[in-house]
């Protein structure tokens, strides 16, 4: 075996930023899991909300081609963090109304949910293939933003907009972490996780809880899209596909309804995916990465830091 | 699994073409009104129309001066849009071979569409004249066919003679898309560089993070990163790599050389190495005059194998004359006639003097190389003289 250990440093460093994206995204599956005990399969269409609108802002309604710099750049990305996650949030909110509240109180089988999930992700997705939102080729995106690398850790030159990415990661990371253990929204989400029927019966508004869930899910993944859209200057109806199937994924490795199991999860991911092209070509890295799941999955069911809102 | 799920939706979703009534218009007051239908199919949409929309347009163009001619019929273009999936090429073949007044097809403009789709044109005995699929393999399956330019064997024969003789580089790491175009082009330039290739590397084309290939490139130190595939992951290896510091001459093939490409500013040096020519840099005045015309007619500057295309309905409409075909020839009749006339006649058009072999290649292969420069292609010259072979 030819090890290309001349890679190691960046690989490590690009894998991490990678992986705070699948982490971001991951959130979205494990908070609604958590509360609902459903796979929300059209989280990879929320995702793709936030990037398509942040091209209507930032490409289509303001027209910006050239790089902005300083106080400039800062209310840009603070604006597009803003509106991204937003529309994202509203998304997920009216999905959550519109997909599985009526299934709710009808009662519905745990199947019932999982097909809605899987029919709203396909509708929205294709909805915005039509020609009348993204249509079916990719846009140009970010043009505001330089892409010269700022720092270079370990050999790896990172520029803005994976800085960006990855400190945006950690800064939402510890915020939802504080939220969930100190509010009263959080605690309310903790109940609901833990139990939805005694909640209820505690006097938890368990609808208001689970659409506080899936508004903090659109939020994290809108702000991810805008963040990915950014990194990668482009955005397209199926931006969402990939990223999504591997979010669902680190949910589950780092175990599904654990918030930091979504964080750990997303940078096992991330990482595992890239160094284990270190020793073999790099077209092996999907069926290494998911037989790392599926090894975790068999030794450990639920996950590395095992299931559940309320741990 | 869910996301190939989900695809094949999408190209299912999207499968409608334009389809014009077929048929002759019948005797009309007298008059001899007659149409024969020449087919089109390729990326007419999705992420690789920036490749198909010049070679439909060029088509477009040549049907319009097709028309102000001679023929006994008028002209009338069928387009497919297969969206450049070999998936979805299939259906839309059938349909264009079950037309009847249908006497050749312009297209299609991929190879795995090509491969995919040649039988059901061959079967109808429909001549098959593709401006721009460049794998060698096509010729080799007994259809009516005719390519109007050089393969992808003479390409990466020319790649490797840039790389080597004109750029002189000693060393070039080679990354593909695991396409049938990408992945073939990129392992000829391998095994013709030789020593010089220091990886070969496959990205996922539907990803968007090719940051693990990157390192893996980077860490070669190559002087020269070679990518087989197409413009939009030509753009994204670029700009990841240029973005991670790997400061090589980023070099593609003809499935780069798309209308956005020159427009990233990273891309800026970039080699193009096709096989297509370039009619606003060509010293023929008569190509100049055609992009002149082109841009007049169409509103856009002329690009990528638009020459091809319209050369493409200008033969066909060569051999219909050449063949004395009327509005009461058999169509059956017209197709052969065509086949028949285009192997044993020779033809000047545009871009170049079509003569083709028993297999309906061209008896003269050219290649040319462009450097992206302030936003645009360069037309550098055509490779072997570049070399001085």
């Amino acid at each position: 075996m030819n090890c290309n250990t001349a890679a190691f440093g960046d690989l490590l460093v690009t894998g991490v930023i990678l992986g705070s994206v699948y982490a971001l995204i991951a959130l979205g599956y494990t908070m609604v899991y958590g509360v609902l005990k459903l796979i929300n399969f059209a989280h990879d269409a929320i995702f793709m909300i936030g990037a398509a609108a942040s091209f209507y802002l930032f490409g289509v309604w303001f027209d910006l081609n050239d790089p902005a710099s300083g106080l400039g750049l800062v209310a840009l990305l603070v604006l597009g963090l803003a509106f991204s996650g937003l529309a994202s949030a509203g998304a997920a909110v009216a999905l959550e109304r519109l997909a599985y509240r009526p299934l709710r109180a009808r009662g519905a089988a745990r199947l019932s949910f999982l097909i809605s999930a899987v029919g709203a992700s396909f509708f929205i997705t294709y909805l915005f293939q039509q020609n009348f939102l993204l249509g079916t080729s990719e846009h140009n995106f970010g043009g505001f933003m330089s892409r010269q690398p700022l720092v270079t850790v370990l050999g790896a030159d990172l520029n803005g907009q994976r800085l960006l990415l990855f400190f945006g990661a950690i800064a939402m990371f510890i915020f939802l972490d504080r939220f969930v253990r100190t509010t009263r929204t959080g605690r309310s989400i903790r109940g609901v996780s833990e139990d939805l029927d005694a909640a209820r019966m505690m006097g938890v508004n368990v609808d208001r809880v689970i659409m506080a869930t899936f508004f903090i899910g659109g939020v994290f993944g809108g702000m991810a899209g805008f963040m990915y859209a950014l990194v990668f200057e482009k955005v397209a109806w199926n931006l969402g596909f990939i990223p999504g199937l591997k979010a669902f994924t680190a949910a589950v490795l780092g175990g599904i309804g654990n918030i930091r199991g979504a964080a750990l999860g997303g940078l096992l991911l991330g990482l595992i995916e890239n160094l284990s092209t270190l020793c073999i070509g790099a077209e092996w890295k999907n069926p290494i990465a998911f037989s790392v799941l599926v090894l975790v999955l068999i030794f450990k069911p639920t996950g590395v830091l095992g299931e559940g809102l309320a741990k | 699994m869910f996301v190939a799920g989900l695809m094949v939706t999408a190209l299912v979703g999207a499968a409608c073409g334009d389809d014009g009534g077929g048929g002759g218009g019948g005797d009309v007051a007298g008059g001899e009104e007659c149409t024969w239908a020449i087919g089109t199919m390729g990326a007419l949409s999705g992420d690789l129309a920036t490749i198909g929309e010049p070679i439909v347009n060029g088509i477009r163009y040549g049907v319009e001066v097709a028309n102000e001619g001679e023929l006994a019929c008028e002209l009338e273009l069928l387009e497919e849009d297969t969206q450049g999936s070999e998936d979805q090429a299939p259906p839309l073949a059938q349909e264009l071979a079950q037309t009847e007044n249908l006497v050749a097809l312009v297209g299609p403009y991929f190879s795995g569409e090509t491969a995919a789709s040649g039988d059901t044109f061959a079967e109808a005995n429909i001549p098959i004249i593709t401006p721009s699929a460049t794998n060698p393999d096509l010729s080799k399956n007994g259809w009516p066919f005719f390519r109007l330019l050089a393969t992808d064997d003479a390409s990466s024969s020319n790649t490797a003679a840039y790389l080597s003789d004109v750029a002189q580089f000693t060393s070039v790491v080679i990354l593909h898309d695991n396409s049938e175009y990408g992945k073939f082009l990129a392992e000829a330039v391998r095994d013709k560089v030789g020593d010089a290739s220091k990886g070969f590397i496959a990205i996922n084309p539907e990803e968007d993070d090719f940051s693990a290939q990157i390192s893996e490139a980077k860490a070669t130190g190559a002087e020269a990163l070679f990518f087989g595939g197409y413009e939009p992951e030509f753009r994204q290896v670029i700009k990841q790599g240029s973005d991670a510091g790997f400061d090589a001459v980023y070099i593609s093939g003809d499935g780069s050389k798309g209308t956005e490409l020159p427009k990233e500013p990273a891309a800026e040096g970039a080699i193009v190495i096709c096989p297509c020519d370039d009619p606003a840099a060509s010293t023929n005045p008569e190509a100049n005059q055609f992009a002149e015309d082109y841009e007049a007619s169409i509103g856009e500057p002329v690009s990528t194998y638009s020459i091809e295309g319209y050369d493409g309905i200008q033969l066909v409409a060569a051999a219909l004359e050449g063949i004395g075909a009327g509005a009461d020839t058999p169509i059956e009749e017209i197709r052969t006639g065509i086949a028949t006339w285009l192997s044993e006649n020779t033809f000047q058009g545009l871009s170049k003097e079509f003569e083709f072999d028993e297999n309906g290649e061209l008896a003269t292969e050219v290649v040319y190389a462009y450097e992206v420069t302030d936003g645009g292609y360069e037309q550098l010259g055509i490779v072997s003289e570049l070399a001085g072979q």
